[in-house]
């Protein structure tokens, strides 16, 4: 019966079913594979998912809250932010509790003067690693290899 | 004469490594004095010594039955363990040694062309002035370090001298300038007009991340 069924797959899928691995090149894609917010510097917002950011937008109107979310597109979420208009800072509204932001709609994010950007998207990176392999891993591994790399760079 | 020697290195009770005199530190200092048994594996934990112990003293387990052998089943699962602890330590080498993600969008981009220049200036860490737009034209300039880039010109610089124009709306009175001025009655046909006024503006900011398609245009500054 599998005989039969296999003729109908492609090849590495009938690998995978038969066997439950996957081929040679199938892992050296998916190693080769780059997700989608490292493609562009949504990183660097996603690795700043807890702080609080300033966000400009194109209509002159700025947003201060905490980064809640922000996903592949750098469509933002932001909780218990501030608004006010460039013309008119002294005008500022209350607490929003949840502000969501448009990707198009953003003209400057202000990062925090301390945040050494490239140090925080390589954690992100680590960090992503390890939930995506699961539980199973333990962190002491990623992060003692981490402080390695972070002792060799100094 | 070697045979003597060694007799008499015997019978000093201090080096004998079977007397009660043992020294341990006179017996390392004595130059050429070998153990009896040099290739023994010493003894490293209290369990171990339990083995050698004669069976009446209290605490031996000289005649305790060995551990059983182990099934194939464990030794394969220790080898499976094994076999993902190397290839842990494999992985963690290679993320290492990886091209950090920055440098690597940086770079994804070609040498030629108009990425060129953004490449170069980011390489030699030079400062860049990008102008800025709004919806209906030039916002303003932008002149600070270029930190990091991608495809979509999305930027993030640093130690940003902002110099920008914003619109803003002001209340004006504009009088109706009528034929007849010396008219006292000129007067009534006052109306407040709102008239749209740029206000140039100047901030520094530390760190700012400038989304792609707010930009205009990047260029060097020496």
């Amino acid at each position: 019966e599998e005989e039969a069924a296999l003729p109908s797959l492609a090849p590495d899928k009938a690998c995978r079913a038969v066997h439950g691995c996957v081929t040679a090149w199938q892992l050296r894609r998916m190693s080769r594979h780059v997700p989608r917010s490292e493609r562009s510097l949504v990183c660097v917002l996603q690795a700043m998912i807890g702080v609080e950011v300033l966000v400009e937008l194109r209509s002159d109107r700025y947003l201060k809250g905490m980064l809640k979310d922000c996903d592949d597109g750098m469509n933002l979420t932001l909780e218990d932010a501030t608004s006010w208009s460039e013309p008119t800072p002294e005008d500022k509204s209350g607490l929003l509790p949840v502000v969501f932001i448009r990707a198009s709609t953003i003209r400057f994010v202000h990062l925090p003067p301390d945040l050494d950007i490239s140090k925080a998207v390589e954690h992100q990176r680590r960090v992503r690693q390890q939930v995506s392999r699961g539980s199973r891993h333990s962190v002491q591994p990623a992060q003692s290899g981490g402080k390695g790399t972070e002792k060799q760079e100094l | 004469d070697p045979g003597s020697s060694e007799q008499q290195a015997a019978s000093s009770p201090t080096i004998d490594f079977f007397s009660p005199d043992f020294d341990a530190y006179a017996a390392l200092m004595s130059p050429g004095l070998q153990p009896p048994k040099p290739k023994v594996k010493p003894l490293d934990t209290v369990a171990q010594c339990r083995r050698i112990l004669p069976q009446e003293v209290d605490g031996s387990t000289a005649g305790a039955p060995k551990p059983a052998e182990r099934s194939a089943h464990s030794v394969a699962a220790q080898e499976r363990a094994r076999q993902s602890s190397r290839e842990a330590a494999a992985r963690t080498l290679r993320l290492q040694a990886r091209e950090p993600i920055l440098q690597k969008m940086a770079f994804a981009v070609s040498e030629q062309g108009p990425f060129g220049v953004l490449r170069r200036c980011y390489q030699n860490k030079q400062r860049v002035k990008v102008v800025t737009r709004h919806h209906k034209g030039v916002r303003g300039t932008c002149i600070g370090f270029l930190m990091a880039f991608d495809k979509y010109m999305n930027m993030v610089l640093r130690d940003v001298d902002e110099e920008y124009t914003v619109l803003i709306r002001v209340v004006r009175q504009c009088g109706q300038k009528t034929r007849d001025a010396e008219d006292e009655q000129s007067t009534t046909g006052l109306k407040t007009r709102v008239c749209r006024k740029q206000e140039h503006r100047k901030r520094h900011i530390v760190q700012l991340l400038i989304r792609g398609d707010a930009v205009v245009f990047v260029g060097q500054v020496d």
